[in-house]
């Protein structure tokens, strides 16, 4: 018999053995396809019977999440079945009788290892193609797939099969390094966990410990980084279409991922194969296959395990106490070190046997806890060389604070919010866009928040409290911190993040932040009107006292529009800022009529001074202002949430009035809170002498009811009554977690 | 044939085999017996192409066994925990090892199936241990290989099942080159069958030879002495094994040819003398008594 000849066989015997493994893959393909896809079908044709989407925006529904990457039925099978097909294919490594079988064999192990290999593979790649075939076929017979894109479906597929060869193969190593079942599924858990387990700690410590750390720890990436799991699912996210671009527009963007899964699954491959060979036939029904990575794995899960415990025994309470950190530290890894020797040995007297690696696991621990509180490495004041930096990139959230652009224009891809093209915040984009060359001057500033870092990390270790959150400082009442991020680009392409609070009253800080902001290239990277191609948007919206208005224009009048406004926009310095107010907040749209997932994807704050600007919206009749309509009200109703700081306890107060002058009195000294925060202030921070706060209005018009949360200012020109409900004496404070605001500060500067 | 050469296995603190230097010629049956423990499936399971020896190494016809499909073709091993691929038939099992085995003969083993009065069709799952046990020996017989290694495969197997299977193994050995080796405790069975046995403990080879040579080259003697004077000069003449005294019934396990163990005695002109021929397991028992391994030391 030929060697092809023989293998064949072989695999088809093998596949024998997998009856219940590939009916499970059938159908578990059949339901997350095909079954799906027809359950979807109804939907759309509802939906488009009702004109409530678009075929447009089906197509790339249909693409995203049936019989593209999205599939959200598929990528669970996906990550599911790998551990179920392995333990099932190299099942013979983990039972003695079973080993005795297939070693008595006149065949050689790598084969016997490649022939289930294979044939696991084949389990989940033959039902999963053929019927992604049939679902893309279903589609291109009912128009929701078109022949123009129809090549992204291999592709897709491609990237689902190569993210399961690579989870299978991570698998079938985990099997083959283990001698037990159990073991084995443990195994699978901690190559799948482990390494985003270690990662959110690091994060989390990084976190607690190091102010300028920029925090990644409410990230959607934090789960999944070093994770196999993580890596398929972000070459699958940077394949998913966006409802407001084209079809799988980040291809290229997920060549690295997918270049990183295509090393793990050969990597994984050639050494599983390689212990198979060496791995000994008594290791069936052991803990572990090959004595020398019992240690190993012991350790690396222990001081992880016991680096969380610490952090655990840090956060619990109000009190962030080293000593419980420490205490946790030991009890984590003892604990660990000892589940992970009775499982080793099967027997719960060796819980604390090979006490030395228990020793090795707490003296790392420690080692990393001392390295992280002492700040060893000297984290917090580290920059990268002038002479090694290409540009840099600084996000304040001094300055228009919410500006918003679509997650296309910035590297947050991988993000829950993605899927319904929503925007990313205005940091994101800056650090993403934004190149300034002039390093010098840039240094001016990092360099103020590296000291104040390093000073900030002393400060607050000596007092035993944590850093974790990036909680405000409050060193006096002169001073004002505020966020700025800042982000190296390197010359050798990779990139350097830290964030820092700066005291904005502190005069130096301030003179070299206006310089940076004052430049064309802060602008440029800071403000994505620059950056809006034509045809990206169609139409303005803003929302008055009376409700929302939306103007479409023509992509030349669109484009005028960008123009003047990019032009009054360059010519505003940092002092007019520091000055003005912006009347509305206009959004730029996409209005594609019955598109089912409508979104602002920009916001443009119209200011008095940009005087061109508001004559152009003043000539295609779109509002200038958010009082547009203020005659037109009739009676507005104030709600009051107000804190008693005697009783210590909200108090809910109503201010109603129809008389006109106390209305127009009202709307005077009132402004939408978007724009009252877009010189600087977060929602929560309001003037020094109590003299905004922010209120909920109902306005009643001809036209109906209009409600919103406002800020209501100069207190000493409101009726008496709604002035008292506000604003109850110097000492009773409304609501609020901080009362300084940048632009008292400005003006103390 | 197959030899065996300082041949090591240590499992962990174990030491399961340690340095057997052994030889199994062509067209015999060989029988390994030994002590619990004494390594029998070990080297059964070496000398499968299983396990990987520490030391040493074990080969047919010079070409090592481990890891050479080419050697292992002509191996078929019977384990003492017979076992099957999951929810599977005879007739499953059958097709794969005719699919991996050149030499499988399919005609031979539906023949044998049905002499057997197995079902082929049937789950093995449903089958007693004995029914295992046959069907494995069908298999092991079909596979048409020149070993086949036999780890208590006889041991489950009724009377008339075991003769029938020495009788095919003494049809197979007339017919073509086949030589089983048998791991078993079952030492009178061993005795019917064995042309040749070697006797492993605590991981050592005792002895190998011809199971009549091994008859012949040791004997129990009973006799009666005329003094104690004659005693100790047989003792100190012969090799004596083991001796038992019952009243002045003397009894001895000696080791040499029958004639020089008659002619001393003579010499001795003792008051009753009898030379008895040993056992497979009486040879065991001596043998590994002398190794220390003493029924009377288990028991007290």
């Amino acid at each position: 018999m030929t060697l092809k000849r023989l293998f064949v066989n072989l695999l088809k015997e093998n596949s024998k053995r997998r009856l219940w493994t590939i009916a499970m893959a059938i159908t578990a393909n059949f339901f997350a396809q095909i079954v799906y896809a027809i359950l979807m079908f109804g939907r759309y044709s509802e939906r488009l019977a009702t004109d409530r989407t678009t075929l447009d925006d089906i197509r790339i529904h249909f693409y995203n999440n049936v019989g593209g990457m999205g599939n959200v039925m598929v990528i669970g099978i996906t990550f599911i079945l790998p551990v179920i097909l392995a333990l099932q294919g190299y099942y013979y490594l983990l039972d003695s009788k079973q080993t005795d079988l297939y070693y008595s064999l006149p065949i050689k192990r790598e084969k016997l290892f490649d022939i289930n290999n294979l044939c696991g593979i084949l389990v989940f790649a033959i039902p999963y193609l053929v019927f992604n075939i049939i679902t893309v076929i279903m589609g291109l017979a009912r128009g929701y797939a078109t022949f123009d894109t129809i090549l992204l479906y291999p592709l897709n597929a491609l990237v689902i099969l190569l993210s399961f060869i690579m989870l299978y193969e991570i698998c079938t190593l985990a099997v083959v390094l283990t001698g037990h079942i159990v073991v084995a599924v443990l195994g699978c858990g901690v190559f799948y966990l482990l390494g985003s387990f270690a990662y959110s700690i690091f994060s989390f410590l990084m976190a607690t410990f190091f102010t300028s750390y920029w925090n990644e720890v409410s990230d959607y990436n934090i789960g999944y980084t070093g994770s196999p799991m993580g890596l398929a699912g972000e070459a699958i996210a940077r394949l998913h279409g966006d409802v407001n671009s084209e079809i799988a527009f980040y291809t290229f963007d997920a060549a690295p991922a997918i270049l990183k899964m295509l090393v793990i699954a050969i990597l994984s491959f050639v050494v599983s194969r390689i212990l198979v060979k060496r791995r000994p036939a008594e290791a069936a029904g052991k803990a572990m296959a090959f004595s020398i990575t019992r240690p190993v794995i012991k350790v690396a899960i222990a001081c992880v395990a016991g680096l969380g415990a610490g952090l655990v025994m840090y956060y619990i309470g109000d009190i962030h106490s080293v000593p419980m950190f420490i205490f946790g530290i030991i009890c984590g890894v003892l604990v660990v070190h000892a589940v992970i020797e009775t499982i080793y040995e099967f027997d719960f007297k060796a819980c604390l046997s090979h006490y030395a690696s228990l020793i090795v696991s707490a003296v790392i621990s420690l080692i990393v806890f001392v390295v992280f509180f002492f700040d060893i490495f000297g984290y917090e004041s580290w920059q990268p060389m002038p002479a090694r930096v290409a540009s840099v990139a600084i996000g304040d959230d001094v300055t228009y604070s919410g500006i918003m652009a679509p997650y296309s224009k910035t590297r947050d891809v991988v993000s829950a919010d993605f899927y319904y093209g929503a925007t990313a915040n205005g940091m994101e984009y800056a650090l993403y866009n934004m190149k300034l060359t002039d390093i010098d001057k840039a240094e001016k500033l990092t360099r103020l928040g590296a000291i104040n870092a390093k000073e900030f990390h002393k400060d607050a270790f000596s007092g035993g409290q944590g850093i974790y959150g990036h909680t405000y400082r409050e060193d006096d009442e002169n001073t004002c911190y505020r966020q700025f991020q800042v982000q190296w680009n390197l010359k050798n392409g990779k990139t350097v993040r830290r964030i820092y609070e700066l005291d904005i009253n502190n005069e130096e800080v301030l003179s070299a932040f206006k310089d940076i902001y004052n430049t064309d290239e802060f602008r440029k990277g800071k403000f994505p009107v620059y950056d809006i191609a034509r045809g990206e948007i169609n139409s303005l919206e803003g929302q008055t006292l009376t409700g929302e208005v939306r103007k479409k224009l023509t992509d030349d009048e669109m484009d005028e529009f960008l123009k003047i406004y990019s032009e009054e926009l360059s010519g505003q310095s940092f002092d007019d800022l520091a000055t003005q107010i912006p009347n509305i907040t206009l959004y730029g749209v996409m209005d594609a009529g019955k598109q089912a997932y409508y979104s602002q994807k920009y916001n443009f704050y119209i200011f008095d001074s940009f005087t061109r600007t508001n004559e152009f919206l003043k000539a295609h009749e779109i509002p200038t202002s958010w009082w547009n309509g203020d005659k037109d009200v009739n009676s507005i109703k104030v709600e009051i949430e107000r804190w008693d700081d005697v009783n210590k306890q909200e108090i809910y107060s109503n201010w109603e009035s129809s008389d006109s002058s106390e209305i127009d009195t009202v709307l005077k000294n009132i402004i939408p809170t978007d724009n009252y925060n877009v010189t600087g202030m977060n929602s929560d921070v309001y003037d020094e002498d109590d003299d905004a706060t922010t209120v909920q209005i109902t306005f009643n018009t001809s036209a109906g009811t209009y409600s919103d949360y406002l800020v209501i200012l100069n207190k000493d020109e409101l009726p008496d009554e709604l002035k008292k409900k506000c604003f109850v004496g110097d000492d009773a404070a409304l609501y609020r977690e901080s009362k300084r605001g940048w632009v008292k500060c400005v003006n103390n500067g | 044939m197959i030899k065996a050469t300082n041949l090591s296995k240590r499992f962990d603190d174990i030491q399961a085999i340690a340095g057997v230097d052994l030889t199994i010629e062509d067209g015999q049956v060989f029988g390994l017996v030994g002590t619990n423990g004494a390594g029998k499936s070990t080297f059964l399971r070496m000398a499968a192409g299983i396990l990987q020896p520490d030391r040493g190494t074990v080969t047919i016809d010079g070409r090592p066994v481990y890891e050479n499909p080419a050697v292992k073709r002509e191996i078929f091993y019977i384990s003492d925990d017979t076992a099957f691929f999951s929810n599977t038939t005879p007739q499953e099992m059958a097709t794969f090892y005719n699919r991996v085995y050149d030499s499988f003969n399919m005609e031979r083993f539906n023949y044998l199936m049905n002499n057997f009065g197995l079902d082929r069709k049937r789950k093995i799952k449903t089958f007693s241990k004995g029914m295992k046990k046959q069907l494995s020996i069908i298999l092991g017989i079909s596979a048409n290989t020149r070993y086949l290694y036999c780890d208590e495969t006889f041991d489950g197997l009724d009377p008339v099942m075991r003769q029938a299977v020495k009788s095919l193994f003494i049809g197979d050995m007339a017919s073509r080159k086949f030589t089983p080796v048998i791991a078993s405790h079952n030492l009178r069975e061993l005795e019917d069958i064995c042309d040749t046995v070697g006797l492993l403990h605590k991981g050592g080879i005792l002895l190998s030879k011809n199971l009549d040579d091994a008859k012949t080259d040791i004997h129990k003697l009973q006799c009666v002495f005329r003094d104690e004077e004659s005693r100790k000069r047989i003792e100190e003449q012969l090799t004596v094994l083991t001796s038992e005294s019952r009243g002045k019934l003397i009894t001895m396990t000696i080791r040499g040819q029958e004639e020089d163990i008659s002619d001393a005695l003579r010499a001795e002109n003792p008051i009753f003398m009898e030379i008895l021929p040993l056992s497979l397991e009486e040879i065991f028992i001596s043998e590994t008594g002398v190794q220390g391994y003493d029924i009377k030391k288990i028991i007290c």
